[in-house]
């Protein structure tokens, strides 16, 4: 006599998300796991620059309160004004001593500064930055100094800010600019996608360095804030274009078309339903984007239309060594810096690509 | 397809249109007369009065608002006259012209020994896929991608003119040719144009080898997935046949659809290259036009590299329809 067992009720284990997927195969790939391990380090170093090099300390505890003068290396006005009111001058070992014998301070973990030439005696046993062509890479100086008498191992680690900096706002501008006129051209269609189409023809026919330049010289004193804007303006066509052939693509999906049955709003479409299956090939553009940015800064410090002299940075490191070629640290740190960055973000957008796309998932 | 070319032509020059008006409008925005900046350039001290500057600005066509000098501006160019540049006093046409020559050497010698050298690399990657030695040439050419231009530059430079310096491998460290060339011999000239381009065709050459060995190895890695490669296997043709006339001719239609996408790379040349070696080229005629504000020269040279821009994207999906029978516009 069959008997029939009652039905098992089995539950399927969820199945893995996009993300979870594409993280688990990027994984898999050592070398762009390298490179995104170095890209994560270099921003820890950014973050934490004032804490490596620098001659303002930490923490210091001066006539009695607190204060946190490193954090003027991120924004000047952050340093407390009563080291200015005290006539600090930026030197503080000696002056925190002088003014105030009670006090104590946590210092860097290096005592240079990327700003202004050390001078004998401010720091224990630590002899004054050699200036002109003298300053080759020694013990004091590891990576040298340049004719002022820079120290070049502090202006590398606060120039990593500069260049995180500008990848990463540039980019933010960019891929933002770049999703937004996309995706409306592509899911409208029509006259939208007429107009909007031009605008990017438009922008990709002017040779993005005459652009950027045209539009640098047009600010009186650019700053590296104006610098990432005028980046983010003229770096979205390719993000633009890949969001539009996206969304043409998904916009006769069924499940769009189910969706719109439904009556769901258009910007719910297409938010919920078309973006977020497109947003896997534009990752891939915008990490490259990253690189292209940091390559375009040091290219534009270097030509001398950067961030303007005080602010540290490898391409106007670089321009400094053009100008003193014997003097070849001044070439070889900040050019491998630029090199091996450019590298890393290349080598993260390749393993994005190879993790996210679904031919090449079939592949393997 | 007639049609289809018209109404892109039609679009093109509308596009033209807007983006000269654009740049017009933004460089005469730029702070800075050029008037002033020549003047400064010749003669720091001196000053000028009042009047003559004013009859400067007139001779140049500041003294007009910037949308109407752009009309002015258009009128004359769509009758083939660029005016005039500020600097050089001489037509912009012959000011550009001149420019051309040296940066088509630098970019076409590039171009011919980065294919060259590519097709075969390409080819030798795809064949050897997988192995350490194909590993190790991938990882090097992917490593030249990303070395940034100027860095390998001044690496050269420091390398060639200052370490070298006194020894046979000694190179010239900038410029185009020496300050005697004139007094030169045929076969001395030669040489010594080619020994100040060394370098920079290096530059020029190292990153687009690179680029286009990748290109066509990712091509033929997709091309050798497909049926009719494993037919021809099946049927025991040789390996190298396969690769050759079955997957290779296969990749061409992309490689020949960027040819046209290169044209306005030939002529713009690079501008941090061509500044860092002091090549009298393109790029430095455009850095130097727009920092001594030479409006002309710089309308001169935008409209140019617009117009190439456009030929060479309209030339990519024309090629692509020739040589892809599958492709047709309508």
């Amino acid at each position: 006599m069959p008997t029939t067992s009652p039905p098992v009720k089995t539950t399927l284990p969820r199945s893995p998300g996009f993300w979870v997927e594409t993280w688990r195969r990027f994984r898999r790939r050592k070398l762009a796991m390298a490179a995104f391990v170095y890209v994560a380090f270099m921003g820890l170093v950014a973050l934490f620059s004032p804490a490596i090099v620098g001659t303002k300390p930490l923490v210091c505890s001066y006539k009695g309160n607190l204060y946190f003068p490193a954090l003027g290396y991120f924004y000047s006005k952050w340093e407390h004004p009563i080291f200015l009111i005290d006539r600090f001058r930026g030197v503080y070992p000696a002056n925190l001593t002088k003014k105030d014998p009670e006090s104590w301070a946590y210092w860097p973990l290096v005592y240079q500064d990327p700003y202004r030439r050390v001078r004998a005696n401010e720091w224990p046993d630590l002899p004054a930055n050699p200036a002109r062509d003298t300053g080759s890479p020694s013990r004091y100086n590891w990576f040298g100094t340049t004719r002022s008498g820079v120290d070049v191992f502090a202006q590398m680690v606060h120039g990593t800010r500069t260049a995180m900096l500008v990848g990463f706002v540039s980019m933010g501008i960019a891929s933002v600019i770049g999703i937004v006129v996309g995706s409306l051209a592509g899911y409208f269609g029509s006259w939208v996608d007429m107009l909007l189409s031009r605008l990017i023809e438009l922008v990709m026919c002017v040779p993005p360095l005459v652009l950027i330049l045209a539009l640098i010289a047009i600010l009186e004193r650019p700053t590296i804030w104006h610098l990432m804007a005028v980046l983010g303006f003229t770096r979205w066509t390719g993000i633009a274009r890949l969001m539009r052939g996206e969304f043409i693509r998904l916009r006769e999906a069924d499940f769009v078309m189910a969706a719109r049955a439904l009556g769901v709003p258009w910007y719910r479409v297409m938010y919920r339903h078309v973006f977020r299956n497109s947003l896997a090939p534009v990752l891939v553009p915008i990490t490259f984007g990253i690189a292209s940015a940091i390559l375009l800064e040091s290219g534009l410090s270097f030509l001398g239309f950067g961030t303007p002299p005080p602010n540290p940075s490898w391409g106007a490191l670089l321009d400094a060594g053009r100008s003193n070629l014997n003097m070849w640290w001044l070439v070889l740190f900040p050019g491998l810096a630029i090199f091996f960055t450019v590298l890393a973000y290349n080598l993260v957008g390749e393993g994005l690509q190879e993790a996210t796309d679904p031919r090449l998932r079939q592949a393997k | 397809m007639t049609s289809y070319i018209v109404r892109r032509l039609l679009l093109g020059s509308m596009t033209l249109l807007f983006i000269t008006f654009f740049v017009y409008g933004l460089i005469r925005m730029m702070p800075g007369d050029p008037v002033l900046v020549k003047l400064e350039s010749v003669d720091p001290g001196r000053n000028m009065r009042a009047e003559d500057i004013e009859r400067m600005r007139e001779e140049f066509g500041l003294n007009l608002p910037w949308y109407q000098a752009y009309f002015k501006w258009l009128a004359k160019a769509a009758q083939g006259d660029l005016g005039s540049s500020l600097t050089h006093h001489a037509a912009v046409a012959k000011v550009i012209g001149q420019r051309v020559g040296p940066t088509l050497l630098l970019t076409i010698s590039s171009l011919l020994i980065s294919y060259l050298l590519a097709i075969p690399l390409g080819l030798y990657s795809t064949a050897r896929s997988g192995k350490p030695d194909e590993r190790a040439v991938s990882v090097l050419l992917y490593m030249l991608y990303s070395l940034p231009a100027f860095v390998a530059a001044l690496g050269l430079q420091v390398l060639f003119s200052i370490k070298l310096k006194g020894t046979r491998f000694e190179l010239p460290l900038f410029g185009m040719t020496s300050d005697n060339y004139s007094e030169l011999s045929f076969v001395q000239q030669f040489s010594d144009l080619f020994c100040h381009s060394l370098l920079p065709v290096a530059c020029f050459t190292y990153g687009a080898l690179a680029f286009y060995s990748r290109f066509i190895r990712a091509n033929m890695e997709e091309v050798i997935r497909q049926d009719y490669i494993r037919t021809a296997r099946a049927k025991g043709v040789g390996s190298r046949s396969i690769l050759l006339h079955h997957a290779f001719r296969n990749t061409l239609i992309p490689l020949v659809t960027m040819i046209g996408l290169e044209l306005p790379a030939l002529l713009s040349g690079s501008i941090i290259l061509e500044q860092i070696f002091s090549w009298p080229g393109m790029g430095k005629l455009f850095f130097e036009s727009i920092r001594m504000r030479d409006y002309p020269t710089t309308m001169g040279l935008v409209l140019l590299f617009s117009v190439l821009t456009l030929i060479g994207q309209l030339l990519a999906d024309i090629l692509y329809a020739v040589v892809d029978p599958r492709v047709t516009y309508h």
